[in-house]
C-alpha cells in the first residue's frame, strides 16, 4: 500500500499513537485529567470536557478585547493563545504532530485507505495562506456578530466520538445541518480520503495556524527548534515529501524546502529519510537545499 | 511606494487569492454556524 521505507515509521507511529492516547486522557471527557486539574486549581465550577480547554474560542476572542477578562478568570482558555503558541515558538507545534486527538484520528485512519482512493493535494495547494486566511476570517467574523460554534469544530466532533465510546451518546445524537457538513468535510473528504489524512488541519485549523505562525517566527529568529534538511546529506529522493502529512516539504526552483508555517512537527520525515538528511534541531541556517538534478522525478 | 506594493501583490497574487479564499471560508463558516446550537457531550 505504501512504499517499503514506510515500514521504518511503524515504531515512530506507535510512539505518536501513545501520545495521542495521552492527549485524549488529558483533554477529553470522561477523563479530561488536565482540564479537571485546571478547573480545580482555578475553582471554576464547569463541566470538564474538551469545551473547557477550547482551541477555537480564545483565538476568536483575541479580536474581542471585552473577552480578555474571561480568559484571565478561566485560564484554561489561555492554552490556545498563550501556552501552545509559546511552546510552538521554542519547540515547534508538537501538540499538532504528537498529541492532538482530532488530527491523529483522521491521520491514522487514512493510513488504512488505499492511496488510489485518496486526493493528493500536496504540492497542488499551498495550505499556508488558506489557513491563515481562515484564522483571520474567523477572528474578523466575530466582530460582525459571528460566533464560534462547536458544530464546525473537529475537536468537538472528536470529543463526541470519545464520549460515545464511553457510553454518552448525547453528542453524536445531535446533528445540526452544519455539523453534518463539517463532520463529512473533516472526517471523510479532507480526512480519510485525502493523502496524509490531515487536510482539515492543513487548511482549516485556526489553532494550527496560530502555532505555525509562532513556530515560523521562532525559526526565523533562530531561537526555536525546527525540522531542517542537511544539504550535504540530501540525495533528493523526496521520500520525506511523500511522507509529510502536513504538506510542508516542497520543491521550489530546484530546492527542497521545509515550510515552518505548515510543519506540524510530527517528525515522520526525520524517521523515513534513509540518508539521515533531515533532523529536528535548533534552527541554524536556511532549510532550502538544491535537489540533485540526476535524481529528480 | 504604491508601485512597489502593486509589484509585490502581482508576485504574490496566488498567495493573496488563497488568503482571500481562506478569509471568506473562515468568516462564512463562523457566520453560517452561529445560529446553531453547541452540543459537546461531556462527562
Amino acid at each position: 500500500m505504501y512504499p517499503k521505507t514506510y515500514s521504518k515509521l511503524y515504531p515512530h507511529w506507535l510512539r505518536r499513537f501513545a501520545f495521542t492516547l495521552l492527549g485524549i486522557v488529558l483533554l477529553y471527557a470522561p477523563f479530561a485529567l488536565l482540564t479537571r486539574l485546571v478547573l480545580w486549581a482555578t475553582r471554576t465550577p464547569l463541566q470538564p470536557d474538551a469545551h473547557r480547554i477550547c482551541l477555537r474560542m480564545p483565538i476568536q476572542w483575541l479580536a474581542q478585547p471585552w473577552m480578555y477578562r474571561t480568559m484571565i478568570e478561566q485560564p484554561a482558555y489561555l492554552g490556545a493563545v498563550v501556552v501552545l503558541p509559546v511552546l510552538a515558538f521554542f519547540v515547534g507545534p508538537l501538540f499538532c504532530g504528537w498529541m492532538c486527538p482530532a488530527g491523529h484520528l483522521t491521520e491514522f485512519l487514512s493510513r488504512l485507505v488505499p492511496p488510489r482512493f485518496q486526493i493528493d493535494l500536496a504540492g497542488k495547494v499551498n495550505p499556508v495562506p488558506i489557513r491563515y486566511g481562515f484564522m483571520v476570517g474567523m477572528m474578523g467574523a466575530s466582530l460582525m456578530g459571528g460566533n464560534v460554534c462547536c458544530s464546525f469544530c473537529n475537536f468537538a466532533h472528536t470529543q463526541n466520538i470519545v464520549s460515545a465510546l464511553s457510553g454518552n451518546f448525547l453528542g453524536i445524537s445531535y446533528w445540526a445541518s452544519f455539523t453534518v457538513i463539517s463532520f463529512v468535510l473533516w472526517f471523510a473528504v479532507l480526512g480519510l480520503f485525502t493523502k496524509g489524512g490531515r487536510g482539515w488541519c492543513n487548511l482549516l485549523c485556526p489553532a494550527g495556524a496560530l502555532m505555525g505562525l509562532f513556530h515560523s517566527i521562532g525559526s526565523w529568529l533562530k531561537i526555536g527548534r525546527s525540522v531542517q534538511i542537511d544539504q550535504s546529506l540530501c540525495r533528493g529522493c523526496k521520500t520525506c515529501m511523500a511522507s509529510c502529512s502536513s504538506w510542508a516539504i516542497s520543491t521550489h526552483s530546484e530546492t527542497l524546502h521545509v515550510n515552518s508555517h505548515a510543519c506540524n512537527g510530527c517528525m515522520d520525515c526525520t524517521h523515513v529519510c534513509e540518508h539521515g538528511a533531515i533532523a529536528y534541531r535548533r534552527t541554524t541556517a536556511t532549510t532550502a537545499v538544491p535537489v540533485p538534478a540526476a535524481q529528480e522525478g | 511606494m504604491l508601485k512597489k506594493a502593486f509589484e509585490w501583490a502581482r508576485r504574490c497574487r496566488r498567495k493573496l487569492y488563497s488568503f482571500a479564499f481562506g478569509l471568506a471560508l473562515g468568516s462564512g463558516a463562523l457566520i453560517a454556524g452561529s445560529g446553531q446550537s453547541c452540543v459537546t457531550s461531556g462527562q
